[in-house]
């Protein structure tokens, strides 16, 4: 059962580098995206079709996510926010099917996107306000806070990545166990609250990741406002 | 739930694929396409917007003319009236004086309409009472009348004048004219006499004399000489009387 679970055998090996199945199924939605937007992309119509209006609905609506908290700098960090949002929910939703396992269910992939959200939030406000204006956050108000500050920065990166991990993996062993206790169509209850706990999670997730973003970038301009 | 390395390593990769994919092909796109067609849609609420203008401007301007046209309207109109009342006036006071001229013609003709009646009435009048004065003095006319008016016509013989003699003498030059006396009665022989004597001494002529008798006369005598003629009797009298009166109005 362990096996079953929280285990992640390589499926094989390239020399030292083990592909697992959480890597073999981040490269089909990769693949999977990658088609589907470049077909969109050579379809886009200033009249647009369903299909378009939807997707640029989406769009729309992770935009106007970023730029709720972010106004100054939405069209800079939505792409991150953004690719966040739209890979959790196919990662997420991936557990549904059957004989595929959601990679987010996987501590490696947790904690690969836990840095990435841990290093943007240092890349984009050091980008946008410069590396000394960016370190000065961490002094204040005083200098004493800096350990608690560095801390803060470790734990809430961990706890992005471990809730993330802690959820899918929980969902999938939840429905795991009905299936092996009840029977075969005992688990839909479950799937059902995968949907919502996928949606949720990924929500989660990017918005937890959009606001530390948005706090690097904007940590030094609330508290000194640019004169204008 | 350990870590592995390979897999966190080759996630982190995926991802930034990941994020370049979905920027490339679809964020640039999707935005691109959405500025673009804010941007037509900018442009046509700025056409819009410079059409309302215009609009509202021509709109305006057409208001100006209206009033402009409206102003004139109203001058033209109150122009006319005052040609229409002036007119108006013209054609009542034209009306009025044809009306009074009409009245005047018509009260006119009322007039000799009565005038007319009153003349027939009164002619009607003289003609009835001429027959019946004639009709009273065939019943009570006689010789002794007969003889009365002879001496009258006698007397009025004598007595006419130069002038009246001249004028009933002057066509008679050529030839001598013959005298035919007409009474309702025999006339006596001492009055012929005198009769014949006074007519030939008046008259200045020598003419034979011719008696008879017409009892319509009523009494006195008609003198015929030529183509004049003396009414010396009741009927001619009356007829003359009648005619006369009618010919005095």
């Amino acid at each position: 059962m362990e096996d079953q679970g929280t285990s992640i055998p390589p499926v094989f090996s390239l020399g030292l580098v083990e592909v697992t199945n959480t890597v073999i199924v981040t490269w089909g939605i990769l693949a999977l995206t990658g088609v589907f937007c470049w077909l969109l992309s050579t379809r886009l119509r200033l009249t647009p079709s369903p299909l378009q209006v939807a997707i640029e609905g989406v769009v729309l609506a992770i935009e106007d996510a970023v730029s709720a908290v972010a106004p100054q700098h939405a069209r800079e960090i939505m792409p991150f926010i953004g690719s966040l949002w739209i890979f959790l929910v196919i990662a997420n939703l991936c557990g549904l099917i059957p004989g595929v396992h959601s990679p987010t269910r996987d501590l490696s992939a947790t904690t690969a996107l836990a840095l990435l959200v841990f290093l943007s939030t240092h890349w984009f406000g050091i980008r946008i306000q410069g590396l000394k204006t960016y370190l000065q956050h961490y002094l204040s108000p005083s200098p004493i806070l800096l350990p608690f500050h560095l801390i803060s920065e470790i734990t809430r990166t961990i706890a992005l990545a471990v809730r993330l991990f802690g959820n899918m993996m929980s969902l999938e062993m939840a429905a795991l166990l009905v299936l092996l206790v009840a029977g075969f169509l005992a688990p839909i209850p479950i799937l059902m609250l995968h949907i919502v706990e996928a949606l949720v999670q990924a929500y989660i997730f990017g918005m937890l990741a959009l606001i530390y973003v948005a706090g690097s970038i904007q940590s030094h301009q609330l508290r000194y406002p640019p004169k204008e | 739930m350990e870590l592995n390395w390979s897999t966190f390593l080759l996630e982190v990769l995926n991802f930034v694929i990941l994020i370049w994919i979905l920027k490339r092909f679809l964020y640039k796109p999707v935005l691109a396409i959405i500025d673009r067609r804010r941007e037509n849609i900018e442009q046509q609420l700025t056409e819009a917007q410079n059409q309302r203008q215009e609009a509202k401007s021509l709109q305006k301007r057409y208001e100006t003319r209206l009033e402009d046209w409206e102003q004139q309207r109203r001058v033209l109109m109150s122009r006319l009236n005052q040609d229409l009342d002036a007119e108006k006036a013209r054609q009542r006071e034209l009306l009025a004086n044809e009306l009074q001229q009409e009245r005047q013609k018509a009260q006119h003709t009322i007039e000799q309409q009565q005038s007319e009646a009153t003349r027939a009435t009164e002619m009607r009048a003289l003609q009835l009472g001429a027959r019946f004065a004639t009709h009273l003095l065939e019943a009570a006319s006689g010789p002794d009348l007969e003889t009365r008016l002879l001496k009258l016509t006698i007397e009025s013989l004598s007595n006419l004048s130069d002038q009246t003699r001249q004028h009933m003498t002057s066509s008679w030059h050529r030839s001598t004219p013959a005298a035919a006396i007409t009474s309702a009665y025999p006339i006596a022989d001492d009055l012929r006499r005198e009769l014949e004597r006074t007519l030939l001494d008046t008259l200045q002529v020598s003419a034979t004399v011719s008696y008879d008798l017409a009892p319509e006369l009523i009494a006195g005598v008609r003198i015929s000489i030529g183509a004049w003629q003396l009414n010396a009797n009741v009927r001619d009298e009356l007829s003359g009387f009648a005619e006369l009166s009618y010919g005095a109005e």
